[in-house]
């Protein structure tokens, strides 16, 4: 959710969380005045603050379960959500307030710096879910779908070994094994490209997933592979097996990667990895340099799933904490109330 | 050769959707996680190890030996404390709170039960005026003035019917309207003492100015002189000047001692200030008066009875002194004629002391005569402010003449002691409104130039409330307007007493 968008909507809560500090601290200085002093949780104005923040605080809570009755069409998730951040920074002023501006013993001082902890990680998750997702449509051009990412880097090694099968023929023997991986898909095996000496046509090779839906609509990403010069086969090959599929396969549950870690270090960033390209392709001839290319390009995608990894992290961790943290505010709530009553 | 489209998409299972983002299995772990530590902690605080945690603040100095245990001191379990909490406000409850505390620790006094409207006083909570909670260096005794005012400044609300004519409403203390005139000053001296403060303060304290009876030194016996000289060099010739310690002499010792009588008369001695010297001794004629008021040997005090049987005792002479004094006075006459003279004269001015009573007319009010008191009880209060407590160690700063301006009048002129005695000589509230200022601003405006001395205007500055007896008195009259059973309540309260 962005602030960018809605705007009128979040000044509308805005408007009203703001109304209701200031009604509320204006009420509570008015009857401090009368009293003669700081008024307490206990005082007709503690109480009704104190009342309007935990309602809040149970509204707040509401958002969770309200996503398993999507199906009760309880009013747009937008307004939800406003509602939640707006009324939710609320509740810190409001809850101060009914306090008489004290946090009290240690149960109540408690549950107060609890509640400031929420709301501190509820802005950071706001401020997370602003800033990180324009950062990754601007920065994570190969951006794929988190969950999916180990299962792309798979099929990207698959299509890379069908690659240069069908650029420089099977892997020769006597260099590093490949990982051992299933094919999901129905097999596919990769001819290698030949020249038509009769029309001078070469018979091009789709690489990769071609999407075609209606007419023609989706992307579509061919490249063709003329004649390589076999001598670079072996050089590939070689720098394939040991280096590029071990760095796009890493880390990865369930796979036994052979590579060595000094060998990774190459193409640890992508500036490593541009530099490792670039020697590459000196060692090899100029038809190869397409596929280096390719190779190159499944790399940097290995990078940028990785950074899409982190920023997955940042975008999304803070939930368990807030979540867990609401939990126990909403609880140790209950039980305030339940004491202020026995002992107010 | 190609791969189909549908051949292609197969190779991708698009039914991750249904498996379970790590994030949201985070989310719901951390979530149960929260729930169970909320849960754990709520019971813990619910059972005895966690109460303390329950307070609401640190307890006052006075109590703090309570912060980990002993809410059950004050606290009665699901009872409120105050009157005006919600949801459990009710005669019974504040009243039985009430006793836990006095019964325990506070056998605290009343205020007027026998003037206020019993289920008034029956509502009032400890708690409603002292506050706890609110950490240690709170002081529990420093009240608001809405705990006053909140009954005082309503008396029909208060007051029993036969005296709401005599209580006056109070809203504070800096409105002209705020607070009445003091009671105490708006009445007539029932003091029955002759006295003229303006005559006494007057130098030599003639009657009118440049009176020859003006008394001097030389006036004095010897071993008066040097009490009134004030630390100055005793000349004879030179008139008395006296100050106010000269006759009022403080409730502590060493509080008069060092103070000039420019000191006393005009600025005060603010290092001596201390609440221990609250009012002063009553005037002794011994001490204060005799000096100047000789009655010829005769003591002070005595009844009729006595004074005749002092009288003749007096009547017969020290032969031998009287030698040496006729010789210095009347050397020619003989000594058997002096000796006659002197003890008819003495008989006389003696008989005629207990006759005639000129003396004690002076500065008494003459009882009748056939009673057995010459003059009649002298009256004076010895404490003026029956309603408020003073204290003039707390005032040592301000000079006599600012609250009692009166006896510095100077007036020229003869004076009349009887009329000047039936005034109180204590200025009304308006003299403690110069410098017991309510406002927060106007008191620092004040302090800042330094014009006059500031100080609060709190109702407890000066008023106490735990006047009456203790409060058992006030329960059985809760019980009766309330309707519920008092013995039930007493062996509730014994039961929780037992530690």
């Amino acid at each position: 959710m962005l602030l960018g968008r809605n705007q009128k909507l979040h000044c509308v809560f805005a408007g009203l969380a703001t109304l209701l500090i200031l009604g509320g601290a204006r009420w509570y200085a008015y009857s401090s005045h009368i009293a003669g002093r700081w008024v307490g949780g206990g005082s007709p104005v503690g109480l009704v603050l104190g009342t309007i923040a935990a309602s809040i605080i149970g509204f707040e809570l509401l958002l969770w379960p309200r996503k398993r009755l999507r199906r009760k069409k309880l009013g747009p998730t937008r307004i939800w959500l406003a509602a939640h951040l707006w009324f939710g920074l609320a509740t810190g002023p409001l809850a101060y307030i009914h306090a008489g501006y004290r946090f009290g013993g240690t149960f109540t001082s408690f549950l107060m710096w609890l509640l400031l902890f929420v709301l501190a990680s509820g802005v950071y998750g706001w401020i997370m879910q602003i800033v990180i997702p324009r950062w990754m449509l601007g920065n994570l051009p190969s951006e794929t779908i988190t969950a999916q990412i180990d299962d792309v880097l798979i099929q990207n090694s698959l299509d890379a070994r069908r690659m240069l099968t069908v650029a420089y023929g099977p892997k020769p023997e006597g260099l590093t094994k490949l990982t051992n991986l299933n094919e999901q898909s129905t097999s596919y095996k990769g001819n290698r490209t030949v020249r038509d000496p009769a029309t001078g046509e070469y018979q091009q090779i789709v690489v990769g997933a071609v999407q075609r839906r209606g007419p023609q609509r989706g992307r579509s990403a061919m490249n063709t592979i003329q004649e390589v010069d076999p001598a670079d086969a072996r050089i590939v090959w070689n720098e394939f097996a040991a280096l590029v599929e071990p760095f796009l396969l890493r880390s990865i549950p369930g796979l036994l990667v052979p590579a060595k870690k000094t060998e990774q270090e190459k193409l640890r960033t992508r500036q490593k990895t541009i530099e490792y390209f670039s020697l590459l392709r000196e060692s090899c001839s100029a038809s190869s340099a397409s596929i280096l290319d390719r190779l190159e390009e499944l790399c940097e995608k290995r990078h940028q799933f990785d950074v899409q990894r982190k920023a997955q992290a940042w975008l999304h961790s803070w939930i368990a904490v807030h979540a867990s943290a609401s939990i126990i505010l909403g609880v140790l709530l209950l039980t305030h109330i339940i004491l202020a009553i026995r002992y107010m | 050769m190609k791969q189909t489209g549908k051949q292609l998409a197969a190779r991708i299972d698009r039914r991750y959707y249904l498996g379970v983002d790590p994030y949201v299995r985070m989310k719901r772990l951390a979530g149960l996680g929260g729930l169970a530590i909320g849960i754990l902690y709520s019971c813990w605080v619910f059972t005895g190890f966690g109460s303390p945690q329950i307070s609401s603040g640190d307890l006052s100095h006075a109590h703090s030996a309570w912060n980990e245990h002993g809410c059950e001191n004050c606290h009665l379990p699901n009872v409120p404390i105050r009157p005006d909490a919600w949801g459990g406000h009710s005669i019974k409850n504040v009243a039985l709170n009430n006793n836990q505390c006095n019964s325990k620790c506070h056998s605290v006094s009343d205020h007027f039960a026998d003037r206020t409207i019993p289920n008034v006083l029956a509502t009032e909570s400890c708690s409603e005026c002292h506050r706890e909670h609110l950490g240690k260096d709170f002081q529990l005794s420093n009240l608001a003035d809405q705990s006053c005012t909140r009954c005082h400044q309503d008396v029909e609300r208060s007051a029993m019917a036969s005296d709401q004519n005599r209580v006056r409403p109070v809203y504070n203390f800096s409105d002209a309207d705020g607070h009445p005139e003091f009671r105490s000053v708006k009445v007539e001296d029932p003091g029955t003492i002759k006295f003229s403060h303006i005559q006494h303060l007057r130098l030599g304290q003639p009657k009118s100015i440049g009176d020859e009876t003006a008394k001097k030194f030389q006036d004095l016996e010897a071993d008066f002189r040097e009490r009134y000289s004030h630390g100055q060099t005793i000349q004879l010739e030179s008139l008395i000047q006296l100050n106010c310690n000269d006759c009022h002499e403080a409730d502590i010792a060493d509080f008069s001692a060092g103070l000039s009588s420019e000191a006393s008369r005009t600025q005060g001695n603010q290092a001596k200030q201390s609440n221990n010297h609250r009012l002063y001794k009553p005037v002794s004629f011994e001490k204060h008066c005799m000096a100047c008021h000789n009655l010829d040997g005769v003591p002070h005090g005595l009844n009729r009875e006595q004074t005749q049987a002092a009288v003749k005792k007096l009547i017969p002479v020290n032969q031998l002194d009287f030698l040496t004094k006729k010789n210095q006075v009347q050397p020619e006459l003989p000594f058997n004629e002096a000796l006659k003279q002197e003890l008819s004269e003495r008989e006389t001015r003696l008989t005629q002391l207990l006759n005639d009573e000129t003396q004690c007319k002076k500065c008494h009010v003459l009882a009748p005569s056939d009673s057995l008191q010459i003059v009649q009880a002298s009256n004076v209060p010895k404490r003026w402010f029956k309603q408020a407590v003073f204290s003039h160690g707390a005032h040592s700063m301000v000079a006599c003449k600012d609250c009692h301006p009166q006896p510095f009048a100077g007036t020229e002129g003869k004076i009349d002691a009887e009329i000047e005695s039936n005034q109180v000589m204590i200025e009304g509230i308006e003299s403690c409104r110069k410098c017991h200022i309510q406002n927060d601003e106007k008191r620092a405006k004040q302090f800042e130039a330094g014009t006059a001395h500031v100080a609060t205007a709190d109702c407890i500055d000066c008023h106490r409330y735990h006047v009456d007896p203790p409060r058992e008195n006030r329960l059985n009259a809760a019980s009766e307007s309330a309707g519920f059973d008092l013995e039930k309540v007493r062996t509730f309260l014994s039961q929780g007493v037992q530690r």
